[in-house]
């Protein structure tokens, strides 16, 4: 294992919290509800009758349970190259700011109490509309899905209002847009068409043009897709949409490649959307609250959800649905996860337009400079090997030779990689087109030192694949607990989503290491 | 633990020993006594013995008692590779189809759990006529023609299999069906023949090819893209459905059931044809108003539409506009054919030219793929 | 890109000039813009970017967001709820979520991510025994959403498509409930029905529900406590009705209530949605929002799960680790063939919620629930006693209220704006709201508000109403 870290998860044998306490025990004494009788405020039929069944505890054992589960918590702590989700460096700044200022503040306040953070929300709009034409934006959204969801909600209240939405019912994506458009367009009720991709690693002309017709509503789709392919007819594409009565809606989850190089509305698309957890910098804790920014063009703003900041004379106000009738209204309460919002605001400010052309420059220069070294580990290979050309900000490899010269997965592969403190790689979304894929993605922020070491391990796990594959399909080794096994999961008599019904289905737990 | 055999898993092994010999000589198949001769006198070697020894050293220490047929058909390869094993009969080296047959029969008789075999297509085609849907099978790979649904994509990959189904409790895997398709080797222009299905385990699905852990989706998908086919049937239109495993959900939600070979014919939702022939067929869409062609995708090679299905003859094909075709397929299989089109082969190229370009293919309930049909 | 002129950036380790120029040699490149190859010149960026200029210096861009944010007011204290609320955030939960750990992380496998699905599923737990309910689902972005979510859910296991709400319900949660209901020209369009509210009461008007409640009903919503603040008193005869109708009984709840108030399981909810802010998370100017779905751990429901399910499984060794299950059915499993569908969600917040339950305890949420009743009451008390000002439907609420302005002769927003120039932020307008209440306001009172923040409004409203 030359020149590798020695990697050591920490382990606490930390039991499941509903395991822990001693009765009477408490860790956060409310303020006193003094003297008056409360009891009869609540109906007898609404009356709890036994307290909750939950742990009781002391302050400081709370926060030492939960600091040893934090520990016990790889993520980016190690190196993190999870491709398609552009993880980033969070600037700590945005937390600081966000406690300082938004932690208080009600959605609800008077707009003359919150310029501040109005001025912050109308600024990434206009922001967000300089980086991709679109005139106006909205952050209702909690993550890329729900931009995905508001844009096919918009696009049934576009044709609904000009009476055609009976007729135009399919929505157009293609097989390697993320899965969240197709889910979400079938969500808002519509039927999905999906286009495959053809020799090209894109699909052909040919087959958007048998797929668009008077049923068309829109499409939606990403662009470089997730194998870091561009789809260079992607203008003919919006027009043979707009041809047929569809919307256009630009998927822009992989926008670290694409950003300052080029304009959505540019390229004749309607609507767009950005991770502001992502490509913006804001955390992503872990799976949210996150923030998915969608912005359109002035024709389809009438429809989009309420509220958006309106500016006039350096004042800010709140324009709700009573003063847009056709918007579809909410897709959730509120606008938006205002922190994430504000993070990034913050990191757009301190990048500059420089700075994310020269981002977006880095995380290109970087994914190239991996999918070189990786070329040459032994068992991988890159997905469409016929495309010669360059690929953007990530790459997609398949580990089928590998599989099929040792009987290694890419499940076993992730799991020994974090043996070396190296968290699990992203494979793909659904459905798999390469066998046993996976796909890095290096972005802007770390350090070739990191893309190096992370290379290094990848090497040695295949390596350790032909010479001993044992290890591999045993992994992890240096981790809290081992592979879980997870093939009965679902399973009614074993799945176990809370501690009620661990203990009901499994009894106690077995004698292992992790035991109380 | 080893226990007792008695209490041992027992996993079968038979090997086709002349199967992928006619591909290193430019033959492309075995099937029969003069394919055999031909194949050994332009030099061909035995193959299969060979990938079955790839996929028995991957299965070394799992802790199973192999049984397998006798001699050339699995007991010589099975001892070479270090496998103590229960031998079901003895075979010579000239083995015949009869051979195979009765050794799958008498593997099922006795209480194994799966057969691992060792050939192609034609061997595939002799077991299901066996042992049909008995106990699951896992095809090593070694023929020319491997385009039945019961192959793993490598003799490795079987091994896998195998290993993953043992990891189970006996009885505790979920089962998958699989078309076992053929082609006549002498005609280089014929197409897919489905055959039947047989059983295999669900994990297989997951080592045939790029396959995530979602294995589960394909029947839900298959069975939601045949109930909105049965939901938009047009009252008095005539329907013709194909054959296959994905057309029996269109059966299913109908109320019947048919041989996987029949084709049907359904006219307000009822069965008013079933298991017909040409002749009948064309009978009854002759005087059909609109009629409707149902089909499935046959085989690992994307056969559509082909003198395979001879039963949907030039006439009735002839009464379809080509609009009026609705393809049902597992996304998973065409992701498998690798961007390559699905085929439309009638022997009538007039009639092949109307059905071909781009076309919705029916994946799922409300979902459907564009994708390339050609002549 | 000139190497020679790149100025390196702190959040961009490689922007030196040495490794720049090491990566574009190993790439084979002589410029980075010829790794743009595949984007046709024609689709590029004509013009450069306008942003507003950079702020590189931290220093720099600290003092910028102070004074930008400092244009925001903060008052001496703030009466707002409805769904998003002033609940105290003891100081661990705000550790534990800063934790580098958990704020900026993604799914990894189940050992490498110990710690934080072991943290998730804690969440599941602790709220299930709040609940009395076996089966949680990892959160969702908001109450609004996991209601609606609810009602497809009833929708894909009974297969019918009417859902009868309250005329009570929160017109900001109710927005997101008609957005998910869809549109009747498309699939699966849910059509909601409007049950009226008894306006003396502030419940459920019974009879109308009867009268509505049918063989086409695929579900009931009912909140408890309702946005009004009041406790549903019907909602056992409801529950009772629609089971009878074969309708699922979907209920709502803010789960600060539950030390002093019944799991709506107790009296007949099948699915039990609401929201997780109370639990130890900021309001956020609302960003604070996360709902949660729940419900009896049979098939009938687990299956129809559209968010990430997480399970405890076992290691070889007999150790106790997290991994999904039921996966298939998101989104992420089956693109469109999953139940509805999923993405990013509020995941930290469901650790925070997680630290918040481990802190109070049994005991920490009994008490909780009789302070917040105990200091609205009082509150309500001092309201009552302004001149012209009514408190509306009785004494059985929790934590929020409503004030009747309507005997004053001024609108809630007039009171409101005199109440602001007074440094205090008043309750939530209804008025445009409700048209039946007329000038009134939601008056929201946790456990953060003190005798003297409810002097002060009593204070304030009066010389407001004056």
């Amino acid at each position: 294992m030359s020149g590798l870290r020695r990697y050591h998860a920490p382990v606490w044998d930390e039991p499941v919290v509903m395991e822990m306490g001693s009765p009477g025990r408490r860790g956060f004494i409310p303020p006193a509800a003094g003297d008056a009788d409360t009891a009869g405020f609540v109906p007898d039929s609404m009356k709890r009758g036994e307290r909750a069944g939950l742990p009781e505890l002391s302050e400081a054992e709370v926060q030492r349970h939960y600091i040893h589960l934090a520990q016990e918590t790889l993520g980016m702590m190690g190196v993190n190259l999870f491709g398609t989700c552009t993880i980033k460096y969070s600037p700590l700044l945005g937390e600081r700011i966000s406690a300082d200022h938004i932690a208080e503040l009600h959605p609800g306040q008077d707009p003359e109490t919150i310029q501040g953070v109005l001025a912050v929300l109308h600024g990434m709009s206009e922001i967000l509309c300089e980086l991709s034409g679109m005139d106006q934006f909205v952050f209702q959204a909690g993550g890329g899905a729900d931009a995905a969801y508001v844009n096919a909600v918009t696009t049934r209240a576009y044709h609904a209002d000009r009476g055609e939405l009976e007729q135009r019912n399919e929505i157009i994506t293609t097989i390697q847009t993320h899965p969240c458009n197709a889910a979400t367009a079938a969500a808002a009720g519509f039927k999905v068409v999906t286009l495959m991709l053809g020799e090209d690693g894109y699909p052909p002309l040919e087959a958007l043009e048998a797929a668009v017709s008077e049923r068309t509503a829109g499409m939606m789709i990403g662009n470089p897709d997730d194998m870091g392919i561009y789809n260079p007819e992607i203008k003919q594409w919006v027009d043979l949409v707009h041809e047929a009565g569809g919307l256009c809606f630009y998927d822009h989850a992989n926008f670290n490649g694409a950003m300052s190089k080029l304009r959505a509305r540019e390229l004749g698309f309607d609507a767009c959307m950005f991770m502001l957890h992502k490509t913006f910098a804001a955390p992503f804790g872990g799976g949210g609250p996150a923030v998915g920014a969608y912005g359109c063009s002035s024709e389809l703003e009438p429809y989009m959800p309420r509220p958006l900041v309106r500016e006039q004379g350096g004042s800010y106000s709140l324009e709700d649905v009573d003063e847009a009738p056709k918007s579809v209204g909410r897709v959730r309460e509120y606008w938006g996860n205002v922190p994430q919002i504000v993070k990034a605001y913050s990191w757009v400010r301190s990048m500059g337009a420089e700075g994310i052309r020269f981002a977006s420059d880095m995380s290109v220069l970087a994914n190239n400079y991996m999918e070189k070294r990786l070329l040459e580990i032994p068992g991988l290979s890159i997905s469409h090997p016929d495309i010669k050309s360059r690929r953007l900000e990530m790459t997609r490899y398949s580990l089928g030779k590998l599989q099929e010269d040792t009987g290694v997965t890419v499940f076993d592969v992730q799991n020994r990689m974090v043996d070396f403190g190296v968290d699990a790689p992203w494979l793909s979304h659904e459905p798999w087109l390469v066998p046993e894929p996976i796909t890095p993605e290096a972005g802007e922020t770390w350090p070739i030192e990191d893309l190096d070491y992370w290379i290094d391990v990848l090497a040695q796990v295949c390596r350790e694949a032909y010479e001993d594959p044992e290890i591999v399909k045993t992994a992890p080794h240096n981790q809290a607990i081992g592979p879980v096994d997870g093939s009965r999961l679902d399973e009614p008599d074993q799945w176990a989503t809370t501690w009620r019904a661990y203990k009901r289905k499994h009894g106690d737990r077995p004698k292992g290491r992790t035991s109380p | 633990m080893a226990g007792p055999t008695s209490l041992r898993r027992r996993i079968g092994l038979i090997v086709n020993p002349i199967a992928g010999m006619g591909g290193k000589v430019g033959l492309r198949g075995t099937d029969g006594d003069e394919l055999q001769r031909r194949a050994r006198e332009l030099g061909a070697t035995e193959m299969a013995a060979e990938r079955a020894g790839v996929a028995l050293d991957r299965l070394r220490g799992q802790g199973f008692t192999l049984t397998v047929a006798g001699g050339a058909m699995g007991e010589k390869v099975a001892r070479e590779h270090g496998f103590e094993t229960e031998v079901t009969g003895r075979f010579g080296c000239h083995t015949s189809p009869d051979d195979t047959r009765d050794a799958a029969l008498a593997m099922a008789d006795s209480g194994v759990e799966l057969i691992m075999f060792a050939g192609g297509d034609g061997t595939a085609r002799v077991i299901r006529e066996s042992i049909g849907r008995r106990i699951p099978v896992v095809g090593i790979p070694t023929g020319v023609k491997m385009h039945s649904g019961c192959f793993a994509r490598s003799p490795a990959a079987a091994a896998d299999v195998v290993a993953e189904y043992l990891g189970h409790d006996p009885g505790s895997v979920r089962l998958d069906e699989a078309e076992v398709v053929d082609r006549d080797a002498d005609d280089p222009k014929a197409t897919t023949t489905l055959y039947g299905t047989v059983s295999v385990p669900e994990a297989r699905s997951r080592l045939l090819a790029a396959k995530s852990r979602s294995s589960g989706r394909d029947a839900a998908a298959m069975r939601g893209a045949c109930l909105e086919v049965v939901e938009e049937m047009v009252p008095g239109d005539t329907y013709v459905i194909g054959p296959g495993s994905t057309m029996g959900w269109v059966r299913r939600h109908l109320g019947f059931q048919s041989d996987p070979l029949a084709i049907d014919v359904v006219r307000d939702r009822e069965l008013i044809a079933g298991d017909v022939t040409e002749a009948e067929l064309d009978e009854l869409t002759a005087e059909a108003g609109r009629v409707h062609l149902v089909m499935g995708v046959i085989g690992g090679q994307g056969s559509l539409l082909g003198r395979g299905n001879q039963q949907i003859g030039p006439k009735t094909l002839e009464r379809v506009d080509p609009g009026d075709l609705i393809v049902v397929a597992d996304l998973q299989k065409l992701i498998e054919l690798g961007s390559s089109p699905l085929t439309v082969d009638t022997g009538d190229t007039d009639i092949d030219r109307r059905f071909t370009g781009y076309r919705p293919v029916r994946i799922g309930r409300k979902e459907s793929l564009i994708y390339e049909v050609a002549a | 890109m000139d190497v020679s002129k790149i100025e390196p950036h702190h959040l961009m380790a490689n922007s030196n000039q040495a490794t720049v120029e090491h990566m574009l040699d190993v790439v084979g490149a002589s410029d980075v813009e010829e790794l743009f190859e595949q984007i046709p010149a024609e689709h590029r960026l004509a013009g450069g970017l306008e942003l507003p200029p950079a702020l590189v210096s931290e220093a720099d861009l600290s003092r910028h967001m102070d004074d930008l944010l400092s244009r925001d007011v903060k008052p001496k204290a703030s009466f707002l709820g409805g769904g998003c609320w002033p609940h105290y955030v003891p100081a661990v939960v705000d550790e534990i979520v800063g934790r580098a750990e958990f704020l900026n992380n993604i799914w990894g496998t189940p050992s490498s991510d110990l710690g934080r699905t072991q943290s998730l599923f804690e969440f599941c737990s602790q709220l299930g025994e709040l609940l009395e309910l076996d089966f949680v689902g990892l959160p969702v972005y908001s109450w609004g959403c996991a209601a609606g979510h609810a009602m497809l859910m009833a929708q894909r296991i009974n297969g019918r498509s009417e859902v009868l709400v309250a005329a009570s319900l929160d017109p900001e949660r109710r927005a997101v409930i008609e957005t998910y209901a869809g549109l009747p020209e498309l699939e699966h369009h849910i059509e909601l029905v409007e049950v009226a509210t008894d306006w003396e009461t502030g419940c459920l008007d019974l009879e109308d529900f009867r009268s509505k409640l049918s063989d086409r009903t695929a579900a009931i919503y009912l909140e408890n406590p309702s946005f009004l603040g009041t406790f549903e008193a019907s909602g056992p005869e409801a529950a009772r009705l629609a089971k009878e109708a074969g309708a699922e009984v979907i209920v709502g709840v803010d789960p600060i209530a539950l030390g002093v108030t019944a799991s709506p399981s107790a009296w007949g909810a099948d699915i039990v949605v609401g929201t997780i802010q109370s639990l130890g998370v900021h309001m956020n100017c609302g960003g604070g929002a996360s709902g949660f779905i729940a419900s009896r751990d049979e098939e009938r429901y687990a299956r129809q799960y559209p968010t990430l399910c997480l399970s405890a499984a076992h290691t070889a060794e007999g150790d106790i680790g997290f991994s999904m299950t039921l996966f298939e059915q998101t989104s992420y499993g089956s693109r469109e063939l999953g139940n509805d569908w999923t993405g990013n969600s509020t995941y930290l917040w469901a650790i925070a919620a997680s630290v918040y339950m481990a802190l109070l305890g049994p005991r920490g949420f009994e008490e909780i629930g009789r302070t917040i009743l105990g200091r609205s009451h009082q509150a309500a008390e001092t309201v009552a006693r302004i001149p012209g000002v009514e408190v509306r439907f009785g004494d059985a609420f929790f934590k929020e209220f409503v004030a009747d302005f309507n005997g004053t002769g001024k609108t809630v927003a007039e009171i409101n704006a005199s109440l602001r120039e007074q440094g205090i932020f008043g309750g939530l307008d209804l008025s445009g709201r409700f048209p039946e209440l007329g000038q009134s306001a939601l008056i929201c009172v946790t456990e953060v508000h003190q005798d003297e923040d409810i002097a002060l409004l009593g204070e304030a409203l009066t010389e407001a109403v004056r």
